[in-house]
């Protein structure tokens, strides 16, 4: 797998045109993810795999993320080669940044990789941070004075927020206590021997790690980087973030917190999940209803959408975090949908204000189509998956007696629900009566990527008697 | 001096460089303190293993000190000599302030971490609480990228005390503070280009 990924990076330093860089990243990420189809299966029967001396393992859990990262990159980088191709021909990037844009992608997409699939909880951590320095640049892609003013945000608040939890990570290996010293770093190694743990640097060491890796996850209150960040960003890298690197960076605090779990009498550290994620719901929830820029308002909603799969992993039983391991599959694939119709209406108008957009169902009618099933798998209208994962949350906090997160879990999605109308309809179906609106040309390029995204989530939504459900719920009994 | 006034007589210099820091406006100045106390880091690294007799020990304090001593100052004045800029004229929390917020800080830190095995932890700790204030309470960005290493230098002094980690993953660590210095230092320089200065708040808020 490793030699995919240096055919690809080395593709980019020395081929001259776009157009075949573009074809081999493609190319090596769709092979990538027929691997990826076939270690499912493999985990599916043997419900674990080890390689390299225990420095590679892979479970239900880390199989989840590695099919949200090959399937979502695979779509994305599908989306950058029109897009790259649009902005070169407009004189926009020159041909040295183009390049660079895929050399980025590619270390961005092995260190995601390399994060689900590594067992040496510091290896995660450099990964983590390696996916922080990938992006940093991809964020001020555009180099104009909004994009930079995001990115250096972005670097400054994440690596505060990384560096916090390597600290995290050193005081958890340091109130291991007195284990095998070749060993501790692995993961496995920790869970087996999870008694011996010193229970109040655990403690410390867990809340460190949280509010750190929280940063890059997107939890209120560290989420400030978040709309100015996906908002900037080109769309397909956006969608790329939104989706996954959001859910890795919960995936690696959810490892820990299998570990913590095991040490009894820290039952309390669930609290640390539901209250994060409560606030990150208000906050979102309020910001959603005055936002006029509409990739500010899919950032936010990704706080939201966050926000509810940390409430499920903190609400607990096995209801909560089927729920919350769905919610992230459908987040993760209707989120990018979104932002891949919001790059083509992007760039037909060039605004991202929203009251400068109107009538998209007459301008733009397949991309509209895309946008209001994207809007309704996003909010959680039934028949999505979404509806289905949010109700879970919401039965498993009513029947494990949170009545007031579940509350205010159901006010926030309601308010979530009202803004996202609310946009729709100004969107879509505003609109002047006496002018003509005509179809844009555009509208007909690059929605190759929206059908497959769109395929993806009729086959989550749909698919319950699966493979799916089987490989969710394994998941599910890892972190239980 | 016996043994343990050496580590307790670098881990001072360390401390007074640190709120020495926190204070001056100079850019020069910062910078000057900030390689100052990663020598200190590097030379308390060298005792430590020079007691304890492991290698790894020397490996960190050498490549600490190439990075932090040598590499990223080179950075941090090739973009100063492009920025052309001398001192921050006007930081957000007055000089005299931000002395008496970092004693309080390292007052505080010191109370809470009593029990902690050494003193390397609790330095290491009062380094990130002041990265941390340099960061906040200043407004040009080359201020914001030297506060962020030395919140870098507290963590490497926390992890130095506590744990035996693998020699590659703990170069792996140094070289991504590298890594990731550099990539300020080139965000900085954009910034520049395009601004025309790196006061942040100039920095427009696109909060409609």
């Amino acid at each position: 797998m490793t030699s995919i990924f240096v055919i690809m990076i080395l593709s980019t330093l020395f081929l001259k045109k776009i157009k075949y860089i573009s074809l081999i990243s493609i190319l090596g990420t769709a092979i990538i993810t027929f691997m990826t189809l076939d270690i499912t299966e493999y985990i599916h029967l043997n419900k674990s795999l080890s390689l390299y001396n225990n420095f590679i393992y892979l479970d239900s859990l880390s199989i989840i993320q590695l099919l949200i990262i090959t399937l979502i990159t695979f779509i994305a980088l599908i989306y950058s080669h029109t897009y790259i191709k649009n902005e070169l021909e407009e004189n926009i990037i020159t041909l040295n940044t183009a390049k660079l844009f895929y050399f980025m992608i590619i270390v961005f997409y092995f260190a995601m990789m390399f994060v689900s699939i590594t067992n040496n909880i510091i290896a995660m951590w450099i990964a983590i941070e390696a996916t922080t320095l990938s992006t940093a640049f991809l964020i001020g892609f555009n180099q104009n004075k909004l994009s930079l003013e995001a990115a250096w945000k972005y670097v400054i608040i994440c690596s505060i927020g990384i560096s916090l939890g390597f600290v995290g990570i050193i005081i958890f290996i340091y109130s291991a206590g007195s284990l095998d010293l070749s060993q501790i770093m692995n993961w496995t190694y920790l869970v087996d021997n999870a008694g011996s743990f010193n229970k109040i640097t655990a403690q410390i060491a867990f809340t460190f790690i949280f509010i750190g890796i929280g940063t890059k996850a997107g939890l209120a209150p560290m989420h400030t980087w978040l709309p100015d960040g996906h908002s900037e960003a080109p769309s397909p890298i956006s969608a790329m973030m939104s989706g996954i690197l959001l859910n890795l960076a919960l995936y690696m605090i959810i490892r820990f917190y299998i570990i913590i779990k095991m040490i009894d009498g820290l039952t309390n550290m669930k609290y640390l999940f539901i209250a994060f994620g409560c606030l990150s719901l208000l906050i979102s929830a309020f910001s959603i209803l005055k936002q006029t820029n509409y990739k500010r308002l899919l950032a936010f909603s990704s706080v939201e959408n966050i926000g509810i799969i940390s409430l499920g992993i903190g609400i607990g039983g096995p209801i909560g975090i089927f729920g919350a391991l769905l919610h992230s599959l459908i987040h993760a694939v209707s989120k990018s949908l979104l932002f891949l119709v919001s790059g083509n209406i992007l760039s037909q108008y060039k605004t991202k204000r929203i009251d400068r957009i109107e009538r998209l169902i007459k301008t733009m009618p397949v991309n509209s189509i895309f946008l209001i099933l994207g809007i309704l798998a996003i909010t959680g209208v039934p028949p999505f998956a979404s509806f289905f994962s949010e109700y879970r949350i919401l039965v498993a906090g009513i029947t494990e007696g949170h009545y007031l997160a579940a509350g205010i879990f159901a006010f926030c999605l309601l308010l979530v629900f009202v803004g996202f109308i609310n946009i729709l309809f100004k969107m879509i179906f505003n609109g002047k009566a006496e002018e003509e609106y005509v179809a844009c040309v555009k509208d007909k390029e690059n929605v190759l990527p929206l059908y497959l995204t769109f395929i993806l989530i009729l086959y989550i939504s749909f698919s319950y008697q699966g493979y799916l459900v089987s490989l969710i719920e394994e998941a599910a009994a890892i972190i239980l | 001096m016996t043994d343990t006034y050496i580590l307790e007589f670098l881990l001072a210099i360390i401390l007074i460089f640190g709120i020495f820091m926190s204070g001056v406006r100079r850019i020069k100045l910062l910078t000057q303190s900030f390689i100052l106390q990663s020598l200190a880091i590097s030379l308390s690294c060298i005792y430590l293993g020079y007691k304890t007799g492991e290698n790894h020990f020397y490996i960190i304090a050498l490549l600490s000190l190439i990075t932090k001593v040598f590499l990223i100052p080179y950075i941090i004045k090739k973009s100063v000599r492009d920025l052309k800029i001398n001192r921050e004229l006007e930081p957000v929390i007055a000089p005299f302030y931000s002395y008496i917020l970092s004693a309080i800080a390292v007052v505080i830190t010191y109370y809470f971490l009593q029990d902690a095995p050494n003193h390397l932890v609790t330095t290491g700790s009062v380094l990130l609480v002041i990265g941390g204030t340099l960061i906040i309470g200043r407004k040009k960005a080359i201020t914001q990228m030297i506060g962020f290493l030395t919140m870098e230098n507290g963590v490497i002094l926390i992890e130095i005390s506590i744990t035996q980690i693998s020699l590659i993953i703990e170069s792996i660590v140094v070289l991504e503070g590298l890594i990731l210095a550099l990539i300020m230092g080139i965000m900085i320089f954009h910034i520049n280009r395009t601004f025309q200065s790196i006061n942040t708040d100039q920095f427009s808020n696109p909060k409609e």
